[in-house]
């Protein structure tokens, strides 16, 4: 890598933990602003909820728990949950369901994406006819159906029916309990990611480079290879980014229904009881994890398509 | 590709075989709907972490095979003449798992210690429940953000005698008392230990010591609790169960397909499932202990109307909802006491010694309508029907509701829908709502859990209904010391309430529960711990 | 170079026929840009059967509700649950309300969110992804950041808020729509437009002195079009579906409105005890989602002159 790119890519750096402060503060003041109290037992006397509040320091104001919030948060100390876990580490939580919702997120992106590509490729290679269609349907079909349709289904047939599959995750028994939720999170990811590949595949195919790689007598590997799928790439890239990152921080529906203990479901609780520490915690996962995907994807651009060059930026 | 295919599904059938092998026979798994919170009986708040806390640790009173209150971690429980002093002898075989003995001391620091850390249920041991002495005072303190001194802890009146001695008294005489020392927070709590693990007692397995009928060996939030039969247990004979599994499963389907798989002995389900199950001999009905009702604003002047509230509750076909709609066992509320919640002096429920005060009628209901409508001098009036949609069956009331009330001439209802969080603590709170779909559950088996909820200034009277006769007999219901006549009392309390419509009752909640027919003496309450494991067998 | 020797044989050649045919153009009707385009989508069978079924859910979700003697929100016990059958074409649902009525009543509001979308999309998202993409620069950095912060914050904290200040309706959910819908198309638009600004032609019209409006709407806008209308046909299942999703979080349509998530979503419990009550919404949802992909791709072929002959 020369040294304007590294010090292009330093300077990106830079940027993005500016932009993660802020997202910080936003995601702060939002959460300070929930409607109620953290102190939510319906049965506390208002004096009483003042008094727990007190406890945790939340009568201070805004920014002395701002200021106060970031210190501790660079020691690791994420604060304590106030309701779903009384009093249990926050850090520890997310961290045990991150990396479960990280693992699945990102062998589901995996397998996802070697399929779909495999599908869209195979697709546009033999455009117009019954094959394109049947592959074409098939992602249309995934794109159309939702992911948690697709876990019932397989929850009914694969456990209930044929029984070979256990109904929820267990930590004893990590590998076959993976396969139920790793399936239905990946069904999407293979219904764009093909989609995408062969509309691109199509154009790149059909392009004049194209048919002059063939004139010159390339081996139809090596264009396929090296030429029609490095340029169908981008597009790919760009989709894939957001979706690994949704997958990774987990989707609350498929977890729910699979009884997996990943950060999905612990958001969707955290916010359904105003447990703020862990919505913060969360929240601040999810927007670092998104901003780092940003960074690499617009690396990645340049790497492969040359002409998307790096120090244009400036 | 055949090939392939057969040896990727033998590979997952031998996987998930060996799956099934992992756990001993003689293994009970419940699965849970909602997740354990917290096993510090100091912050306990919630029936999950009461059903988790209990298989670990025992009180000074516990529930015998039928689910009546006996003696627990005490051998004796005793009451003075006056009713103002319990003394409780502790048992010497009472032990904690790491071989201490039950102290009386145990139960005095944590008692404390629920004042000293601000715990959620410390208000449990003022005036009108637990009416210790000394406890009130430290109560209104806190109430007050005040600091606590160690005087005002000194000035509780609960004492240890000598080691296994433990003496407590009241301001008034509590009849419930024995009954309220099953309730979590008054739980004992092994100090040395406690303090060792410092913040962290009570957040993991590790960190938690017991002196019950279970030791807790493996806890993960989000998933799974696991116990194992304690052998210093003192009643340990009749723990039939080498192992309980708690199994944190959200989705009622995918609960039913896992008890239907074999691999939990106990799930709940909800009103959608009850048609497919409802004819099995696994399928159970449990009282939930909760009242569903709706809370009227008063402040908003068309509901201040008797007849309007009348109208609202006369058009509210209850028995049509419950058997048809809700099916999962709830039954019709009659009153604003549930059904099976205490018990008079003289042995019969308080529903049976009350008067019915809900009916369905529509034709009356719109009569009702139409002279409430002429005392307000209006043609047609709109309310507001809040509900949250992250409670059910909550969404299936309000649905129910919203359709009953439509069907009047000159209401219009508009439905406002949002969380739990928000209409409780925010909508409600401010006074923002007209009518809100809101439910209760008992801290205790006394009706009073019920009937505060209506005193003029009650934290939760969020409606603000106010009526001066109902304040008296309250007052009253509070210093009475004659059993009957308290109990006369609060029955004149409902009828007043009732007849105000201040609240307006719908339902007492059921659960519909599918259940290994093959397990028996799983112990079900209303009120405090929902599920006790103690007596579980299977055969 | 080496030389030529070539020879010419008589029937190396063949007589063509009249000259004065060969001189005569053969001119075939001058047809605008938009008709050439209809009638290369109208050769495209997929996409024809598309469009007749959107108009049939159309017309069924305007009809179907005035027609029928059943009221969406009418409950009644007595008929809770009953199988399709000729009274109740879609059966029932467990309050004994009529799911045909139900369904196309929900199919009329959820193709009021697609059009809605699409607006967002369009208005929002493109044009947003065409600026940031075109100037780059300073000017893309902000953009970025700003779409980054926007997108890096969990939606649901956002529609928690929401709630504070909204009651729930139909227009709330336009707000939380627009809040995150324009951004999967600002990404791509942008995207396309980074791959395409850098072409030789982009660079001609620039040298021609072209202004940047120009070059952004007449020369990069007509190359993505495909990559575009592939977007927001994307987009419409997800932005039907992220009402369902509102609905289930309490910032969806109010009891007892239905749409085709919600109903999906109700039915959903239902599964294993009424599998009709599901079927039938993800049915008609996915014959939607399927008819706007096709006619999706077949806009894209039409539009598109690159393609066309693919």
């Amino acid at each position: 890598m020369s040294k304007s790119t590294l010090k292009y890519i330093g300077k990106r750096l830079l940027i993005s933990i500016a932009t993660l402060f802020i997202i910080l503060v936003v995601l702060f003041l939002m959460v300070k602003f929930l409607p109620g109290s953290p102190i939510n037992n319906e049965k506390l006397s208002a004096g009483a909820r003042a008094a727990i509040e007190a406890k945790y320091g939340l009568d201070k104001p805004i920014p002395v728990q701002f200021v106060y919030y970031v210190k501790s948060m660079l020691t690791g100390d994420f604060g304590v949950s106030y309701n779903m876990y009384k009093d249990m580490k926050v850090a520890t939580l997310v961290g045990k369901a991150a990396k479960i919702s990280f693992m699945y997120g990102i062998i589901a992106v995996i397998i996802g994406t070697i399929i779909g590509m495999a599908l869209g490729v195979f697709a546009a290679l033999h455009k117009n006819t019954i094959w394109d269609t049947l592959a074409t349907a098939l992602s249309v079909l995934g794109v159309s159906i939702p992911s948690f349709v697709f876990a019932m289904l397989i929850l009914i047939v694969f456990a209930s029916k044929l029984k070979i599959l256990p109904t929820g995750y267990s930590s004893r028994n990590a590998i076959v309990s993976s396969i139920m939720p790793i399936s239905a999170l990946s069904v999407g990811v293979i219904a764009n990611v093909a989609r995408f590949t062969r509309t691109e595949m199509v154009s790149v195919l059909n392009s004049e480079y194209m048919t002059l790689a063939k004139a010159k007598g390339l081996d139809r590997k090596t264009l396929i290879m090296k030429h029609a799928l490095r340029n169908s790439l981008i597009p790919v890239i760009t989709i894939l980014g957001p979706i690994l990152v949704n997958l990774m921080t987990g989707t609350m529906v498929v977890e729910k229904i699979c009884s997996v203990p990943g950060l999905g479901k612990l958001l969707v609780n955290s916010i359904t009881s105003n447990d703020i520490n862990i919505i913060l915690a969360c929240s601040f996962l999810y927007a670092a994890m998104y901003i780092i995907m940003m960074l690499i994807i617009d690396v990645s651009y340049g790497i492969i398509d040359p002409r998307i060059r790096l120090g244009k930026d400036e | 590709m055949k090939k392939l295919i057969s040896l990727i599904v033998t590979a997952l059938m031998s996987l998930s075989l060996a799956a099934c092998g992992s756990s001993s026979e003689n293994t009970y798994v419940y699965s849970s709907e909602l997740d354990i919170k917290n096993l510090d009986s100091t912050d306990a708040d919630d029936g999950c972490s009461f059903t988790a806390l209990h298989a670990v640790i025992d009180g000074l009173m516990t529930l015998d095979a039928d689910g009546n209150v006996t003696t627990g971690v005490a051998e004796k429980s005793e009451v003075s003449d006056d009713g103002l002093t319990h003394t409780y002898t502790i048992r010497d075989d009472a032990k904690w798992a790491n071989g201490d003995d039950v102290t009386a001391n145990d139960f005095v620091y944590a008692w404390k210690r629920i004042f000293k850390n601000v715990g959620n249920y410390y208000y449990m041991f003022g005036t009108g429940i637990a009416s210790i002495e000394g406890a009130t005072e430290m109560c209104d303190k806190l109430d007050n953000g005040e600091e606590l001194t160690d005087a005002d802890f000194d000035a509780m009146a609960v004492k240890a005698v000598d080691d296994k001695t433990l003496e407590v008294k009241t301001t008034v005489p509590v009849q419930f008392f024995d009954e309220l020392m099953t309730f979590p927070c008054f739980y004992p709590i092994n100090e040395a230990f406690c303090e060792e693990q410092g913040d962290q007692y009570g957040k993991s397995a590790d960190t938690i010591l017991g002196n019950g009928a279970f030791v807790m060996t493996n806890w993960e939030p989000g998933s799974v609790a696991e116990f194992e039969k304690s052998d210093s247990y003192y009643n340990a004979d009749t723990v039939k169960v080498d192992n309980v599994v708690m199994k944190l499963v959200q989705d009622p389907a995918t609960a039913a397909a896992s008890y239907e798989n074999g691999e939990t002995d106990f799930a709940a389900i909800n009103s959608d499932l009850v048609d497919k199950y409802s004819s099995e001999d696994y399928y159970k009905i449990v009282n939930d202990g909760y009242l569903f009702y709706l809370s009227i604003n008063f402040e908003n002047e068309d509901l201040a109307n008797l007849n309007v509230r009348k109208a609202l509750s006369l058009a509210i076909n209850r028995d049509d909802l419950c058997e048809n709609v809700l099916k999962d066992g709830s039954q019709v509320a009659r009153g604003f006491i549930p059904t099976g919640l205490s018990l008079s002096p003289s042995g019969t429920d308080f529903r049976d010694d009350s008067k019915d005060y809900t009916s369905y009628d529509v034709s009356a209901a719109q009569e009702a309508l139409d002279a409430g409508l002429k005392e307000l001098g209006k043609s047609e009036i709109t309310l507001r029907l809040l509900y949250g949609t992250d409670e059910s069956p909550m969404d299936i009331m309000a649905t129910y509701l919203q359709n009953a009330f439509s069907e009047l001439d000159g209401l219009n209802i508009e439905m406002v829908a949002t969380t739990k969080q928000d209409r409780i603590y925010n909508k409600q709170k401010n006074g923002d709502f007209d009518i809100a779909c809101t439910r209760w559950g008992p801290d205790y088996a006394d009706p009073t859990t019920y009937l505060t909820l209506a005193i003029t200034g009650n934290s939760n009277n969020y409606g603000h209904y106010e009526s001066a006769d109902y304040d008296a007999l309250m007052d009253k219901v509070a210093v009475e010391t004659d059993a009957q006549t308290r109990w006369d009392y609060m029955i004149q309390a409902e009828e007043i309430l009732m007849n105000d419509l201040g609240y307006i009752p719908v339902f007492e909640k059921g659960t519909a529960t599918l259940q290994n027919p093959n397990v028996s003496g799983l112990i079900i309450r209303p009120v405090g711990v929902p599920y006790t494991f103690q007596y579980v067998e299977i055969k | 170079m080496e030389e030529l020797n070539i020879e010419f044989l008589a029937d190396d050649f063949e007589f063509v026929g009249d000259k004065q045919d060969i001189t005569i153009d053969q001119v075939l009707p001058s047809k605008p840009a938009w008709k050439d385009a209809i009638d290369r989508f109208c050769k495209n069978k997929g996409a024809v059967i598309g469009l007749i079924c959107i108009a049939i859910i159309i017309l069924f979700a305007i009809f179907a509700p005035m027609i029928s003697k059943w009221e969406f929100d009418d409950i009644n016990t007595a008929l809770a649950n009953i199988k399709p059958c000729a009274q109740h074409i879609f059966g029932t649902d467990s309050y004994g309300r009529d799911l045909f009525v139900r369904t196309w009543k929900g199919t009329r509001i959820s193709l009021f969110i697609a059009c809605v979308a699409i607006v967002i999309d369009v208005v929002v998202g493109m044009i947003y992804g065409l600026i940031s993409g075109y100037f780059g620069g300073k000017v893309d950095a902000i953009m970025q950041r700003f779409q980054e912060i926007v997108n890096s914050i969990p939606t649901l904290v956002v529609l928690t808020l929401l709630l504070m200040v909204m009651k729930s309706s139909l227009f709330t959910i336009i707000v939380a729509l627009s809040f995150t819908e324009w951004i999967g198309m600002s990404r791509i638009t942008r995207a396309q437009v980074l791959k395409i600004k850098e072409e030789e032609f982009v660079l001609a019209s620039r040298t021609l002195g072209a202004s940047s409006f120009f070059i952004i709407f007449k020369e990069i806008l007509p190359n993505i079009y495909s990559q575009l209308i592939i977007m927001v046909m994307m987009s419409i299942p997800n932005a039907i579906f992220y009402e369902a999703y509102l609905s289930f979080v309490g910032l969806g349509l109010p009891i007892p409105a239905a749409s085709l998530g919600t109903l999906i979503n109700d039915g959903f419990d239902k599964i294993t005890v009424y599998p009709y009550q599901m079927v039938i919404p993800v049915v008609v949802f996915s014959i939607l989602m399927l008819s706007f992909n096709l006619v999706g791709d077949g806009l894209r072929d039409a539009l598109d002159p690159t393609m066309k002959e693919m």
